[in-house]
Protein backbone atom coordinates (compact mmCIF):
# COMPACT_ATOMS: atom_id res chain seq x y z
CA UNK A 1 0.00 0.00 0.00
CA UNK A 2 2.81 2.37 1.03
CA UNK A 3 4.83 1.51 -2.09
CA UNK A 4 1.82 1.85 -4.41
CA UNK A 5 0.93 5.26 -2.97
CA UNK A 6 4.58 6.43 -3.19
CA UNK A 7 4.70 5.31 -6.85
CA UNK A 8 1.46 7.22 -7.51
CA UNK A 9 2.88 10.41 -5.94
CA UNK A 10 6.13 10.06 -7.92
CA UNK A 11 4.16 9.70 -11.17
CA UNK A 12 2.24 12.89 -10.31
CA UNK A 13 5.55 14.76 -9.73
CA UNK A 14 7.21 13.26 -12.82
CA UNK A 15 4.37 14.18 -15.18
CA UNK A 16 3.91 17.69 -13.75
CA UNK A 17 0.62 16.99 -11.97
CA UNK A 18 1.79 18.89 -8.91
CA UNK A 19 -1.59 20.59 -8.48
CA UNK A 20 -3.22 17.16 -8.08
CA UNK A 21 -0.52 16.21 -5.57
CA UNK A 22 -1.24 19.45 -3.70
CA UNK A 23 -4.95 18.64 -3.48
CA UNK A 24 -4.25 15.07 -2.29
CA UNK A 25 -1.99 16.39 0.49
CA UNK A 26 -4.48 19.11 1.48
CA UNK A 27 -7.33 16.56 1.59
CA UNK A 28 -5.18 14.24 3.75
CA UNK A 29 -4.31 17.10 6.12
CA UNK A 30 -7.97 18.12 6.35
CA UNK A 31 -9.08 14.59 7.31
CA UNK A 32 -6.26 14.23 9.85
CA UNK A 33 -7.12 17.61 11.42
CA UNK A 34 -10.81 16.58 11.73
CA UNK A 35 -9.73 13.60 13.86
CA UNK A 36 -7.37 15.66 16.01
CA UNK A 37 -9.70 18.63 16.60
CA UNK A 38 -12.90 16.64 17.12
CA UNK A 39 -11.05 14.17 19.37
CA UNK A 40 -9.95 17.02 21.60
CA UNK A 41 -13.22 18.94 21.50
CA UNK A 42 -15.08 15.72 22.41
CA UNK A 43 -13.80 16.22 25.94
CA UNK A 44 -15.69 19.45 26.52
CA UNK A 45 -18.81 19.02 24.36
CA UNK A 46 -21.10 16.40 22.86
CA UNK A 47 -19.74 14.18 20.06
CA UNK A 48 -21.99 15.80 17.41
CA UNK A 49 -20.91 19.35 18.31
CA UNK A 50 -17.25 18.24 18.51
CA UNK A 51 -17.48 16.77 15.01
CA UNK A 52 -19.10 19.90 13.54
CA UNK A 53 -16.74 22.39 15.25
CA UNK A 54 -13.74 20.05 14.70
CA UNK A 55 -14.52 19.94 10.96
CA UNK A 56 -14.75 23.75 10.88
CA UNK A 57 -11.40 24.08 12.73
CA UNK A 58 -9.84 21.51 10.37
CA UNK A 59 -11.10 23.49 7.37
CA UNK A 60 -9.66 26.72 8.82
CA UNK A 61 -6.26 25.09 9.53
CA UNK A 62 -6.07 23.53 6.04
CA UNK A 63 -7.10 26.81 4.40
CA UNK A 64 -4.43 28.73 6.38
CA UNK A 65 -1.75 26.20 5.35
CA UNK A 66 -2.87 26.43 1.73
CA UNK A 67 -3.08 30.22 1.45
CA UNK A 68 -0.36 31.30 3.87
CA UNK A 69 2.25 28.53 4.31
CA UNK A 70 4.76 30.74 6.17
CA UNK A 71 7.30 28.82 8.25
CA UNK A 72 5.81 29.64 11.66
CA UNK A 73 2.27 28.70 10.50
CA UNK A 74 3.61 25.43 9.06
CA UNK A 75 5.58 24.72 12.27
CA UNK A 76 2.79 25.43 14.79
CA UNK A 77 0.09 23.53 12.87
CA UNK A 78 2.59 20.80 11.92
CA UNK A 79 3.65 20.15 15.54
CA UNK A 80 -0.02 20.06 16.60
CA UNK A 81 -0.95 17.65 13.79
CA UNK A 82 2.07 15.42 14.45
CA UNK A 83 1.22 15.21 18.17
CA UNK A 84 -2.41 14.35 17.41
CA UNK A 85 -1.60 11.68 14.80
CA UNK A 86 1.14 10.14 16.99
CA UNK A 87 -1.32 10.08 19.86
CA UNK A 88 -4.00 8.26 17.83
CA UNK A 89 -1.54 5.59 16.64
CA UNK A 90 0.11 5.34 20.08
CA UNK A 91 -3.13 4.59 21.93
CA UNK A 92 -4.10 2.02 19.27
CA UNK A 93 -0.94 -0.10 19.13
CA UNK A 94 1.06 -1.82 21.85
CA UNK A 95 4.86 -1.27 21.89
CA UNK A 96 5.80 -4.56 20.11
CA UNK A 97 3.86 -3.86 16.86
CA UNK A 98 5.03 -0.22 17.06
CA UNK A 99 8.68 -1.37 17.24
CA UNK A 100 8.15 -3.66 14.21
CA UNK A 101 6.52 -0.76 12.30
CA UNK A 102 9.40 1.57 13.21
CA UNK A 103 12.02 -0.95 12.06
CA UNK A 104 10.22 -1.56 8.74
CA UNK A 105 9.82 2.16 8.05
CA UNK A 106 13.49 2.82 8.95
CA UNK A 107 14.63 0.23 6.40
CA UNK A 108 12.26 1.67 3.79
CA UNK A 109 13.48 5.23 4.52
CA UNK A 110 17.16 4.22 4.23
CA UNK A 111 16.57 2.41 0.91
CA UNK A 112 14.50 5.29 -0.53
CA UNK A 113 17.10 7.95 0.41
CA UNK A 114 20.44 6.16 -0.19
CA UNK A 115 19.67 3.51 -2.82
CA UNK A 116 16.67 4.32 -5.04
CA UNK A 117 16.78 8.05 -4.05
CA UNK A 118 13.08 8.42 -4.88
CA UNK A 119 12.46 10.02 -1.47
CA UNK A 120 14.64 12.97 -2.54
CA UNK A 121 12.53 13.46 -5.70
CA UNK A 122 9.39 13.26 -3.58
CA UNK A 123 10.79 15.73 -1.01
CA UNK A 124 11.82 18.17 -3.76
CA UNK A 125 8.31 18.07 -5.23
CA UNK A 126 6.81 18.71 -1.82
CA UNK A 127 9.17 21.63 -1.09
CA UNK A 128 8.66 23.22 -4.51
CA UNK A 129 4.89 23.12 -3.94
CA UNK A 130 5.34 24.60 -0.40
CA UNK A 131 3.32 21.70 0.93
CA UNK A 132 3.04 21.86 4.70
CA UNK A 133 4.02 18.31 5.67
CA UNK A 134 7.30 19.28 7.30
CA UNK A 135 8.69 21.64 9.90
CA UNK A 136 10.91 24.50 8.75
CA UNK A 137 13.55 26.25 10.87
CA UNK A 138 15.03 29.40 9.32
CA UNK A 139 18.78 29.95 9.54
CA UNK A 140 18.76 33.50 8.19
CA UNK A 141 17.09 36.70 9.34
CA UNK A 142 14.06 37.84 7.33
CA UNK A 143 13.55 34.34 5.92
CA UNK A 144 10.20 33.53 4.28
CA UNK A 145 9.25 29.96 3.36
CA UNK A 146 6.69 31.27 0.84
CA UNK A 147 9.26 33.46 -0.91
CA UNK A 148 12.54 31.54 -0.45
CA UNK A 149 11.61 27.86 -0.04
CA UNK A 150 14.86 26.35 1.25
CA UNK A 151 16.98 28.31 -1.19
CA UNK A 152 17.73 25.43 -3.59
CA UNK A 153 17.21 21.74 -4.26
CA UNK A 154 17.87 19.09 -1.64
CA UNK A 155 18.61 16.50 -4.31
CA UNK A 156 22.34 16.70 -5.13
CA UNK A 157 21.72 15.12 -8.56
CA UNK A 158 19.22 17.75 -9.68
CA UNK A 159 20.58 20.78 -7.87
CA UNK A 160 22.02 23.59 -10.01
CA UNK A 161 23.00 25.56 -6.96
CA UNK A 162 26.77 25.73 -6.49
CA UNK A 163 26.67 26.96 -2.91
CA UNK A 164 27.35 24.40 -0.16
CA UNK A 165 24.23 22.71 1.23
CA UNK A 166 24.85 23.99 4.76
CA UNK A 167 24.42 27.53 3.36
CA UNK A 168 20.75 26.88 2.67
CA UNK A 169 18.31 29.31 4.23
CA UNK A 170 16.47 26.77 6.41
CA UNK A 171 16.56 23.33 8.02
CA UNK A 172 13.71 20.97 7.16
CA UNK A 173 12.36 17.88 8.85
CA UNK A 174 9.45 15.80 7.54
CA UNK A 175 6.44 15.34 9.84
CA UNK A 176 6.98 11.57 9.59
CA UNK A 177 10.33 11.97 11.36
CA UNK A 178 8.51 13.64 14.26
CA UNK A 179 5.51 11.30 14.29
CA UNK A 180 7.21 7.88 14.21
CA UNK A 181 9.31 8.02 17.42
CA UNK A 182 6.41 9.83 19.14
CA UNK A 183 4.12 6.85 18.44
CA UNK A 184 6.47 4.65 20.47
CA UNK A 185 6.65 7.26 23.27
CA UNK A 186 2.83 7.40 23.50
CA UNK A 187 2.43 3.64 23.24
CA UNK A 188 5.04 3.17 26.00
CA UNK A 189 3.26 5.73 28.22
CA UNK A 190 -0.14 4.06 27.69
CA UNK A 191 0.76 0.35 27.73
CA UNK A 192 3.84 0.16 30.00
CA UNK A 193 2.99 2.54 32.86
CA UNK A 194 5.11 3.08 35.96
CA UNK A 195 8.50 4.18 37.14
CA UNK A 196 8.57 7.59 35.51
CA UNK A 197 7.12 11.02 36.11
CA UNK A 198 3.32 11.27 36.18
CA UNK A 199 1.79 9.81 33.01
CA UNK A 200 5.21 9.55 31.31
CA UNK A 201 6.49 6.08 32.25
CA UNK A 202 10.14 4.98 32.45
CA UNK A 203 10.09 3.23 29.02
CA UNK A 204 8.48 6.40 27.55
CA UNK A 205 11.24 8.56 29.08
CA UNK A 206 13.79 6.11 27.65
CA UNK A 207 12.19 6.43 24.19
CA UNK A 208 12.21 10.26 24.45
CA UNK A 209 15.90 10.38 25.45
CA UNK A 210 16.80 7.78 22.81
CA UNK A 211 15.05 9.69 20.02
CA UNK A 212 16.75 12.94 21.10
CA UNK A 213 20.14 11.16 20.98
CA UNK A 214 19.21 9.81 17.52
CA UNK A 215 18.31 13.34 16.42
CA UNK A 216 21.73 14.54 17.63
CA UNK A 217 23.39 11.93 15.41
CA UNK A 218 21.12 12.90 12.51
CA UNK A 219 21.87 16.63 12.84
CA UNK A 220 25.60 15.90 12.95
CA UNK A 221 25.26 13.86 9.74
CA UNK A 222 23.06 16.51 8.08
CA UNK A 223 25.72 19.16 8.81
CA UNK A 224 27.96 17.41 6.27
CA UNK A 225 25.60 18.81 3.62
CA UNK A 226 24.21 15.54 2.21
CA UNK A 227 20.51 14.66 2.65
CA UNK A 228 20.08 11.93 5.26
CA UNK A 229 17.40 9.36 6.04
CA UNK A 230 15.90 10.59 9.31
CA UNK A 231 14.06 7.51 10.51
CA UNK A 232 16.99 5.07 11.09
CA UNK A 233 18.69 7.19 13.82
CA UNK A 234 15.43 8.56 15.26
CA UNK A 235 13.58 5.23 15.41
CA UNK A 236 16.73 3.32 16.37
CA UNK A 237 17.36 5.69 19.29
CA UNK A 238 13.73 5.56 20.41
CA UNK A 239 13.64 1.74 20.31
CA UNK A 240 16.94 1.42 22.19
CA UNK A 241 15.81 3.97 24.79
CA UNK A 242 12.47 2.19 25.21
CA UNK A 243 14.18 -1.18 25.72
CA UNK A 244 16.56 0.27 28.34
CA UNK A 245 13.62 1.94 30.15
CA UNK A 246 11.58 -1.27 30.00
CA UNK A 247 14.55 -3.28 31.32
CA UNK A 248 15.01 -0.85 34.23
CA UNK A 249 11.24 -0.96 34.96
CA UNK A 250 11.14 -4.74 35.17
CA UNK A 251 14.22 -5.00 37.44
CA UNK B 1 34.05 35.30 19.66
CA UNK B 2 31.24 33.63 17.75
CA UNK B 3 29.70 35.54 14.91
CA UNK B 4 26.02 36.43 14.87
CA UNK B 5 25.38 33.92 12.09
CA UNK B 6 26.95 31.05 14.06
CA UNK B 7 24.77 31.85 17.07
CA UNK B 8 21.68 32.02 14.83
CA UNK B 9 22.57 28.66 13.28
CA UNK B 10 23.08 27.16 16.73
CA UNK B 11 19.55 28.23 17.74
CA UNK B 12 18.17 26.88 14.45
CA UNK B 13 19.75 23.49 15.24
CA UNK B 14 18.43 23.67 18.82
CA UNK B 15 14.88 24.23 17.50
CA UNK B 16 14.77 20.71 16.01
CA UNK B 17 15.05 18.77 19.32
CA UNK B 18 12.66 21.29 20.91
CA UNK B 19 10.06 20.50 18.24
CA UNK B 20 10.63 16.74 18.56
CA UNK B 21 10.21 17.03 22.33
CA UNK B 22 7.05 19.14 21.87
CA UNK B 23 5.51 16.47 19.61
CA UNK B 24 6.48 13.62 21.97
CA UNK B 25 5.18 15.31 25.14
CA UNK B 26 2.17 16.64 23.22
CA UNK B 27 1.25 13.18 21.93
CA UNK B 28 1.39 11.74 25.48
CA UNK B 29 -0.77 14.60 26.80
CA UNK B 30 -3.25 14.18 23.94
CA UNK B 31 -3.43 10.40 24.53
CA UNK B 32 -5.89 10.80 27.39
CA UNK B 33 -8.49 12.98 25.58
CA UNK B 34 -8.07 10.92 22.39
CA UNK B 35 -8.64 7.72 24.34
CA UNK B 36 -11.67 9.24 26.07
CA UNK B 37 -13.11 10.25 22.69
CA UNK B 38 -12.76 6.67 21.49
CA UNK B 39 -10.49 7.56 18.58
CA UNK B 40 -8.28 4.63 17.67
CA UNK B 41 -6.55 3.81 14.40
CA UNK B 42 -6.37 0.04 14.85
CA UNK B 43 -8.14 -2.00 17.42
CA UNK B 44 -7.89 -5.65 18.38
CA UNK B 45 -11.47 -7.01 17.93
CA UNK B 46 -10.94 -9.43 20.83
CA UNK B 47 -9.77 -6.64 23.13
CA UNK B 48 -12.60 -4.39 21.96
CA UNK B 49 -15.23 -6.92 22.91
CA UNK B 50 -13.76 -7.02 26.41
CA UNK B 51 -13.71 -3.26 26.88
CA UNK B 52 -16.54 -0.97 27.82
CA UNK B 53 -17.70 1.07 24.85
CA UNK B 54 -16.48 4.64 24.81
CA UNK B 55 -18.69 7.71 24.91
CA UNK B 56 -18.01 8.33 21.20
CA UNK B 57 -18.87 4.75 20.20
CA UNK B 58 -22.11 4.82 22.16
CA UNK B 59 -23.16 8.19 20.69
CA UNK B 60 -22.55 7.04 17.12
CA UNK B 61 -23.79 3.50 17.58
CA UNK B 62 -20.39 2.01 16.73
CA UNK B 63 -19.84 -1.49 18.06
Amino acid sequence: MLLVFTAFLLILIQYRFKRVLGWIIRASLFIAYIYVFSGLLGLIMSAESALVIGTACAGAATFLLWKYPEWYVVDILGVFLAAGVASMFGISLEPVPVILLLILLSVYDAISVYKTKHMLTLANGVIEGRMPIMVVVPKKEGYSFIRDGIGGSIDPDTSNDESPKHDRAAYLMGLGDLIMPSILVTSAAVFTPGGGMGIVSLPAIGAILGSLAGLGILLYAVHSGRPQAGLPPLNGGAILGFLIGWFLLTQ
Amino acid sequence: MRSKEQIREFFAILAMPVMLLAVEIGSVLLAMPMNASGYAVFEDPHMRSLKTQSHFQIRYGLS
